[in-house]
């Protein structure tokens, strides 16, 4: 077997008197990909840009071994460590919008990278087109010159995925390299990255998610706090994961084919009443058809998740729903009454009966007021800290938050608040925009729980809106697939999930990660 | 280790405690503020208070500051004189910032028409730097007090009126407004509740900070004759009088200068130090 | 679309948009001039001003008893021409009085620009990744040079180094040395204003993800500085310049006044005083006219360096 790439035994990394990781070992070889797995602030990016000696300069690093390419690297000054960042091992960061520098082309940031990997500059050019053609960006020729705000996301990422290959870098390190596109595109990142490593290139992918890891890393391992939790090869740790961490984080990944329990709807009545119907929306913003004949009913107690990638047209959807935009054509009636077609004076006092659980609850409050002031301007009447205490209650939340400012709140619990500020005005209709999509998988796990149960207790209908095909999946009692403002299928999720008839729904339910196609 | 500087950790959430120099600074302005509310408690004799015997007095007991070529007291007509320097500014920046929250706010509450119009004035306003603004005034209507603090409010309206509208777009178009919205609650409920502490909280610290420059502004066209005139001894006026005197007495020019540049520094500190508090807070 | 029609576009409404606000600054100063008390007959009739015979002589002599819109037509006219009317105080034309004390200005102006640019740049390159130890003396000199009252700092410069050193002449216009001391007079309150901005522009743009992806190339510290850091500090700075260009304006007519040097600022304060408005509104629509065209270049300059700002004026 070859000698590894980078080989590292108990490195720590500390900032002051926090210690951001702890005794971590790993070691890449050529032709192989571990991957760190962890949630924020597990300390898996932090790893990741020491072995570049990229860390911030108030860190203080130690480890018994440190050999990158076979060399002690202990006590490698800023110069030493030039001489193998671009040459030896490759960056790719997360989003390529900001990740590359916005005020040049691609072509001259590729060719930065080349050049610094020693090409003259004679050869830079062919070089350049060859490593993006590589990449699978189209018509390099013409389209290097372009920024990387004027690409779309899986074009930019693989601009950046080409400049970190400009030095012909044995190894690759890619921070979350996925993380913003869409699934199709997603996968198609990961083809490649799959197909650099078959070629003989070493990658260290750092992740937040397992079951996409696990397509293509050989070796994963798990991080919380600093600290290794579990390692071994991905279909070991998720089909047998041995520690109790590990075995909650593969639970908490959303199956496609398994459901978690649900209560049985059909124990209600027999035909649940129509609480929101939108008829053949359709939106137009100048040349664009954001929507167009989008059709939607929500029976009472019942969820319909609306699944789209980005740019089909699923927040106009929302927005219209929730009737703050016009649709040209097409109405939306609220419990058979029009809702839409209203002025907004006779709209206002049956607002309530519609809340939206917004995707980044910080922005969704006040950013003066405490957690009992959200509370209280939701609350019907003359609300009181008793009632402020019991909303928090039933989202889980302990009342001493009330003081707090969402500032101050963990993830979960701003999410938490604002669907508790959701409840509170007692709605009928839940409007669920990416709700959980900014949230770690067992945060994620639980909020979805908490939604569910929701839904069970009170009987409240929802729409839930998401990128997230596997999400959707676990909430929804019917499906709408979205692309292009169009519905290219609709029905109940059971039929959509499991017998796709549109080409669109099967291609996105076939790049999907197949970890998320097998029981848990 | 490395040779660029390094990314800097996360801003802080906890708000900062005061360093010695804000204290020290805010100390000098409650006593800036004493002299405002009452001179006499802060200097023994008064600003117009002549003794031609002893004129041109050096720095001493008596005289802490000296005296000028009419025997007044420098020390006594500095602390006087705040009361026109500051007040001048500050009433400059609340003429500014009253019109710069109006103006503002009306620019991202009312539709394209009204917000291209306003946007248009204010840069037609903001083409008129401050000095300009007076010079325009004191042609107009005069040299003097009222031609100078409306001439320096005007020249800040523009740019306080496009931060608050700015703000005022952002903050309409928020989650939380589309939250309040969804409740069923009025849009100028909404307005008052969160677009206009809003958008106009951030601007009311800048404005502090606009009293120190417009200190500046006050005592420099006060310097060049365009202030209240003599014998009223605002901080410029006297630099002025200095200035005459300059080639045999120090004094006069550069006590007058230290209390202005100390005040701006004073004002200029407080309301950073304000700044990065709230902000330390909000994101 | 392409991008250099995107830029053209840009340029164009750019462009137009100073025009629209030379108009009206050009309106303003005129409605200012006409209705406004101290307007031009009573300057020329002073204590005649209640004879309404030789009143009604003087307005039809001077034209004023015309429509007001052929006077506004006829004013606009000569502005264009540069003809900025007569001054009945000094009578003599506004162009000719006006017009020998541009170039003094302009190279006082020039002068303190480039010293306060040099300056500020030189501090910034030097400071960035200092301890911060040197990051708050440097912050609290810029403050100070924020702080400092121009007209201030000029006496004290003329008190040290003419009065007691006799370095340079305390006063007048003659020669490079009677330049200097109002030069970093002007310089300084700009200097620190620059490079204040322009030291939280570098810490600031060092955060961002791409400075990374740069350093992980393995290019120098010197590379990411002058290559990649230079156009993004350069564009917000020269945002910033503009705002400053206020600041030099005011400093310029009080520093001339400290120094008893020729130049517009000084003529502008003479006419407020002798009440001569024709001219303090021609010294400001001059000095405006040189701030919009300024402003407006850096706009486009801005346009030029930035390809982002190409699509958000289109869209």
């Amino acid at each position: 077997m070859n000698a590894p790439l980078v080989e590292i035994h108990d490195l720590s990394i500390r900032f002051g008197e926090h210690t951001a990781v702890s005794n971590v070992s790993l070691s890449v070889r050529a032709g192989t990909c571990v991957a760190l797995v962890g949630e924020s602030g597990s300390g898996k990016s932090t790893i990741a840009r020491a072995v570049l000696g990229l860390g911030d300069q108030a860190a203080r690093t130690s480890s018994t071994t440190m050999l990158i390419d076979g060399v002690d690297a202990s006590g490698w000054t800023e110069r030493d460590w030039r001489r193998v960042r671009g040459r030896f091992a490759g960056l790719v960061l997360q989003d390529a919008l900001v990740s590359l520098d916005p005020l040049r082309s691609v072509r001259r940031e590729v060719t930065e990278a080349v050049r610094a990997g020693g090409a003259s500059r004679k050869e830079a050019p062919e070089k350049v087109l060859g490593l993006l053609r590589d990449v699978g960006f189209p018509d390099p020729e013409k389209r290097s010159g372009q920024f990387a705000h004027q690409l779309s996301g899986g074009l930019r990422q693989r601009a950046l995925i080409a400049s970190a290959l400009g030095g012909s870098p044995r190894l690759l390190i890619a921070d979350e390299p996925t993380t913003a596109l869409d699934v199709s595109v997603q996968r198609q990142v990961l083809d490649l990255l799959a197909r650099k490593r078959d070629e003989g290139l070493g990658i260290l992918l750092v992740s937040h998610d397992l079951a996409a890891v696990a397509d293509i890393a050989d070796h994963v391992i798990v991080l919380r706090g600093g600290k290794v939790i579990e390692q071994g090869p991905p279909s070991a740790l998720l089909h047998s994961p041995g520690h109790p961490y590990t075995r909650e984080l593969v639970q908490a990944i959303p199956r496609l084919h398994h459901r978690p329990d649900r209560t049985e709807r059909t124990a209600e009545s027999p035909a649940p009443e129509v609480v929101l119907h939108a008829e053949s929306i359709r939106v137009q913003y100048r040349t664009l058809t954001a929507l167009d004949d989008v059709s939607l009913t929500l029976k009472r107690g019942q969820t319909v998740g609306v699944v789209g990638q980005s740019g089909s047209g699923k927040s106009t959807l929302l927005r219209v729903l929730l009737a703050t935009q016009q649709p040209q054509s097409g109405q939306v009636l609220l419990d058979g009454q029009p809702w839409s077609d209203l002025p907004e004076k006779a709209r206002r006092q049956r607002r309530r009966r519609i809340q939206v659980v917004p995707q980044d609850p910080l922005s969704s409050f006040d950013p003066r007021w405490t957690v009992r002031q959200i509370l209280t301007e939701a609350l019907p009447g003359k609300a009181g800290r008793a009632e402020c205490a019991q909303a928090l209650e039933a989202v889980a939340v302990p009342v001493d938050v009330l003081q707090r400012r969402p500032l101050e709140l963990s993830g979960g619990q701003r999410q938490r608040v604002a669907i508790a500020r959701a409840l509170a005005a007692e709605p009928e209709v839940l409007l669920c925009d990416e709700a959980v999509s900014a949230l770690d998988v067992l945060v994620q796990a639980q909020i979805l729980a908490l939604l569910e149960r929701i839904r069970a207790e009170r009987g409240i209908s929802m729409v839930f809106v998401s990128h997230d095909l596997a999400v959707v999946r676990q909430v929804s009692d019917e499906v709408i697939v979205l692309k292009d403002g169009h519905v290219v299928e609709s029905g109940t999720a059971d039929d959509v999930y499991e017998r796709p008839q549109h080409a669109y729904t099967k291609s996105l339910l076939a790049s999907l990660p197949p970890a998320l196609s097998e029981g848990a | 280790m490395s040779e660029i500087a390094p990314a800097r950790q996360a801003p802080r959430t906890r708000p900062s405690r005061p360093t010695a120099g804000v204290l020290v600074a805010g100390l000098y302005l409650l006593i800036v503020l004493a002299a405002l509310i009452h001179p006499g408690l802060v200097a023994a004799s008064g600003p117009n208070d002549t003794d031609p015997i002893s004129n041109l007095l050096a720095p001493g007991a008596d005289h802490w500051f000296g005296t000028d070529e009419l025997g007044r007291d420098v020390y006594a007509r500095v602390i006087y004189g705040a009361r026109y320097s500051v007040v001048i500014a500050f009433l400059a920046v609340a003429l500014g910032l009253f019109g710069g929250v109006v103006l503002g706010l009306t620019a991202a509450l009312s539709g394209r028409v009204v917000d291209e119009g306003l946007s248009r004035v204010f840069d037609l306003l903001s083409a008129f730097p401050s000095v300009l603004m007076a010079l325009l005034f004191s042609a107009f209507f005069g040299p003097g007090t009222v031609s100078l603090t409306t001439a320096i409010g005007l020249a800040l309206i523009p740019s306080l009126a496009r931060i608050i509208r700015r703000q005022a777009i952002a903050i309409r178009g928020s989650d939380y407004v589309l939250a309040s919205r969804t409740l069923g609650h009025r849009p100028w409920t909404i307005v008052v509740r969160h677009i206009f502490p809003n958008a106009v909280s951030p601007v009311l610290l800048l404005a502090t900070i606009e009293v120190g420059t417009s200190i500046l502004t006050v005592s420099g066209l006060s310097f060049v004759g365009l202030g209240p005139g003599k014998p009223a001894p605002e901080w410029g006026s006297l630099l002025a009088d200095g200035q005459a005197v300059i080639s045999y007495a120090w004094w006069p020019t550069v006590f007058p200068g230290l209390a202005i540049v100390v005040t701006i520094f004073a004002i200029t500190t407080v309301g950073r130090y304000l700044q990065r508090r709230v902000q330390g807070r909000h994101s | 679309m392409t991008s250099g029609l995107q830029l053209l576009r840009g340029v164009a409404r750019r462009l137009a948009g100073a025009v629209l606000l030379l108009w009206a600054a050009a309106t303003l100063t005129f409605v200012g001039l006409r209705a406004l008390p101290g307007s031009v007959e009573s300057v020329v009739l002073g204590v005649h001003l209640n004879d309404p015979g030789l009143a009604e002589q003087v307005r039809s002599s001077l034209g004023l008893d015309r429509p007001f819109l052929v006077q506004y037509g006829d004013y606009l006219l000569g502005l264009l021409r540069g003809d900025f009317g007569r001054s009945y105080v000094l009578n003599a034309d506004v162009t000719d009085v006006v017009g020998a004390q541009l170039l003094p200005t302009l190279g006082l102006a020039a002068a303190s620009v480039v010293l306060a640019g040099a300056l500020a740049w030189l501090i910034a390159v030097l400071s960035a990744g200092a301890g911060p130890g040197t990051e708050r003396v440097l912050h609290v000199l810029e403050l100070l040079a924020i702080c400092l009252p121009t007209f201030w700092v000029g006496s004290l410069l003329q008190l040290g180094l003419s009065f007691h050193l006799q370095w340079f002449p305390s006063v007048g216009a003659d020669g490079f040395s009677s330049l200097v001391l109002p030069m970093i007079t002007l310089a300084l309150p700009i200097a620190g204003l620059l490079s204040q901005y322009m030291r939280e522009e570098i810490a600031l743009t060092l955060r961002q993800p791409w400075v990374l992806t740069v350093r992980s190339r393995g290019a120098s510290g010197f590379r990411l500085r002058s290559v990649h850091l230079m156009p993004h500090v350069a564009i917000s700075t020269l945002t910033v310049a503009g705002n400053t260009l206020g600041l030099l304006i005011g400093g310029a007519v009080i520093v001339e006044s400290v120094f008893g040097r020729p130049g517009l600022g000084r003529v502008a304060l003479d006419a407020v005083t002798d009440s001569d408005a024709p001219v303090t509104v021609a010294v400001v629509l001059i000095i405006t006219t040189a701030y919009v065209l300024i402003t407006t270049a850096i706009d486009l300059a801005a346009l030029i360096i930035d390809p982002r700002l190409r699509q958000e004026a289109h869209g």
